[in-house]
């Protein structure tokens, strides 16, 4: 009697399972988008996505920045990962060459994009991502610090931020810093080396050979980078290693003057509204040579997605659509990413925008290489090496590339 | 009448099931699935290759991995040993009948259930160089800022400080069950016999509580290998590698480096230093008892 019950609720429940999915004959894909504030925006855009694309339906899932990788990684290998997802750009050249994302030649306008915006999502020629908010670093300064110094424009070279540096660091009668001149980070997995990176290329330096197999960052050029930045803090003492944590904060609060860094785009006027006319953002100073780091979140299709073509047109509604993409800058300030909105009053009424798109052609993304994750944790030891312990800036660099060469020959 | 079946499912092993197979399916399958993976030069997605034993030759030769074993061996020694003994004696302090017993009990443990990621977010303010209050504290009586999180010598340090800070209530937990499971006529037999409470301490509840030690020194040590959460938070593994565990180390190599095989290797190798450590206390966890 049991039984025949069990058995009759099984089938019951089987039969209800087969109705649902014979009625849903939908294309059915998962979104997986990575950030703050992102669950609203796709709450806002996936109803929208879906009327204008009728037999598709999206599943949105929300993560979040420290663990992205891990839940998308997994995710995939379990064969129940995402389809679309997005992510931050270091990781494009490591998940193209593992399959993880899918080539995407072919499926989008690239003349929609404004020139360099594309740059991050491509590797060995070929592209597997496209931004759908973009992350400069530039030098930002507090300009009523720098006034108050005597100083009526940012410093543009070298020896200019040192000077700079050296008359806005503010020290307490103990010698304790209460305000520091230039920040140079260290010990931060990301934040070192990539303002280390610009430094680098100012020099007249590469991390990497043009065909990628050997590590160029221990030349005279990263010598001099790496030097220069340790010389900031221990000779001209315009740092104390530690004192700056959350850069974003800190700067609002007055306690550091000049910073590379890419804060804005975190909110910085959102929440403090009053520093509008107090800070400025320049070009990172120059040397032998003036670039800018440029980096960002990024929308791909997973190199498994067993409805590419669906995925495709998903991708293009996140990045291509004017509208769309204006939603994904309200949430997170990101830089405009269309051709489009560049152009747009949006972009023109924005305080710093303006300035951003005139660096953009000095704009350089993250070395596209696989291994740039692993080596800039080389480079990371390196420069914590030389600037918190004064290990000779040849000596650490050598080391760090001779390790780095390894991996690439592995 | 049909004959019945005289097979019975021991009632035992129908109690156990639902966790013996919970246990197969997100433990044991999943570690013989890394173990394979150990093998392999799997990089996340990709079908994976045979590469025989060269993660783990890669493992002896790397001077990251060789950091991070032995940085985990000295945050190991130096969270488990004064857990153990500041556990017991604050545990022996609340046994007595102090003011305020219960609010101090509650404090000692609120560390233990509070998220290790909550915690050293905050820990990561208390020592900042410049702006932390510990520094503020140590200038009231003119002493320098130290560089707790931001310097080779102290990053380790201030990492094992957290972590005995956060076990204390757990030790302290154990123990005072322990000093309380122990029969009170023994102490009043010692006290008749002229036992001072040095003595009570070092011939009744010392050799008593052995296996207890042994059980928190254990479990202490096990989650000290471990260290994963505050070691991500505070340092990063940083500056220069002077923090790094293996836990890290495996977690940057899977997840930012795609090195899924190479992790995998480095988890057992992990695995292994701990079971050796468990056997070594254990057995002489053992010896001792038999011997006393």
């Amino acid at each position: 009697m049991n039984m025949k019950r069990i058995g009759l609720a099984l089938g019951m429940i089987l039969a209800a399972g087969f109705t649902a999915t014979s009625a849903s004959a939908d294309t059915v894909l998962k979104l997986w988008m990575t950030g703050v504030g992102v669950d609203k925006y796709m709450a806002d855009i996936v109803p929208a996505f879906e009327k204008a694309n009728p037999g598709i339906k999206v599943q949105a899932t929300n993560l979040s920045w420290t663990s992205y990788q891990q839940k998308i990684l997994t995710g995939m290998t379990a064969g129940d990962g995402p389809d679309v997802f997005s992510f931050y750009s270091v990781d494009t050249a490591p998940w193209a060459a593992q399959k993880v994302l899918a080539e995407l030649d072919g499926k989008f306008d690239a003349n929609a994009f404004i020139p360099n915006a594309l740059a991050n999502g491509q590797w060995n020629g070929k592209t597997y991502s496209l931004p759908v908010g973009l992350r400069m670093r530039p030098l930002f300064y507090r300009a009523d610090t720098l006034k108050a110094a005597g100083f009526d424009r940012p410093p543009a070279t070298w020896d200019e931020l040192r000077s700079y540096a050296s008359k806005l660091v503010k020290k307490d009668a103990a010698g304790n810093i209460e305000r520091v001149g230039f920040w140079v980070p260290t010990n931060h997995p990301y934040k070192t080396p990539q303002v280390w990176l610009t430094f680098l290329w100012n020099a007249g330096g590469e991390v990497f050979s043009p065909d990628g197999k050997k590590a160029l960052f221990n030349s005279p050029a990263g010598v001099e980078a790496t030097q220069f930045l340790a010389d900031l803090v221990r000779k001209d003492k315009v740092d104390v290693p530690g004192a700056i944590k959350i850069d974003n904060v800190d700067f609002a609060q007055g306690r550091v003057a000049m910073l590379v860094s890419n804060i804005v785009t975190r909110d910085l006027l959102k929440n403090h509204p009053a520093l509008k006319d107090h800070v400025g953002i320049a070009m990172v100073p120059g040397n032998k040579a003036q670039y800018i780091e440029l980096s960002g979140d990024m929308v791909g299709i997973a190199g498994n997605s067993k409805n590419p073509d669906a995925a495709a047109k998903l991708l293009n509604f996140i990045v291509a659509n004017p509208e769309i993409a204006l939603k994904y800058y309200a949430i997170d300030r990101t830089l405009p990413t269309l051709k489009a909105l560049a152009d747009s009053d949006f972009a023109k009424g924005d305080p710093w925008i303006p300035t951003y798109l005139k660096f953009m052609d000095k704009a350089r993304p993250l070395p596209a290489h696989p291994k740039w994750t692993e080596i800039s944790s080389l480079i990371t030891k390196a420069i914590d090496s030389v600037v918190l312990q004064g290990v000779p800036a040849k000596e650490a660099l050598d080391k760090a590339a001779a390790a780095a060469d390894e991996i690439l020959a592995r | 009448m049909p004959a019945r079946s005289t097979f019975r499912i021991p009632p035992g092993l129908l109690f156990v099931l639902p966790v013996m197979v919970i246990f197969l399916v997100v433990r044991v399958i999943p570690s013989l699935a890394a173990l394979y993976i150990s093998f392999t030069d799997f990089g996340g997605v990709r079908a994976p290759n045979w590469v025989g034993l060269a993660n783990f030759q890669a493992l002896a030769a790397d001077p990251v991995f060789r950091q991070a074993l032995f940085n985990t061996i000295v945050y190991t020694i130096g969270v488990a040993v004064p857990s153990t003994l500041i556990g017991l004696a604050v545990a022996l302090l609340l046994n007595t009948s102090i003011l305020l017993r219960g609010f101090f009990r509650t404090m000692f443990f609120l560390p233990a259930v509070v998220s290790f990621v909550s915690i050293a977010v905050i820990w990561s303010y208390v020592l900042n160089a410049q702006f932390g209050i510990l520094n503020y504290v140590l200038s009231l009586f003119g002493l320098a800022k130290v560089p707790w999180l931001d310097s080779t010598t102290f990053a380790l340090p201030s990492l094992i400080f957290i972590g005995v800070w956060k076990n204390i209530g757990y030790t302290t937990t154990i123990y005072l069950a322990a000093i309380q499971a122990i029969p009170q006529e023994l102490h009043e037999a010692a006290t008749v016999d002229g036992g001072h409470a040095l003595q009570r301490f070092r011939d009744i509840t010392w050799p008593l509580l052995r296996p207890v030690t042994a059980f928190v020194m254990l479990m202490t040590s096990i989650v000290a290998f471990q260290a994963f959460d505050q070691v991500l938070v505070l340092t990063g593994g940083g500056p220069a590698e002077a923090s790094t565990t293996v836990v890290l180390e495996t977690y940057r190599a899977a997840f930012q480096f795609l090195r899924f095989g190479y992790a995998s290797a480095m988890a057992f190798a992990l695995a292994l230093v701990i079971g050796i450590f468990s056997y070594l206390l254990i057995r002489s966890a053992n010896r001792r008892e038999r011997a006393a």
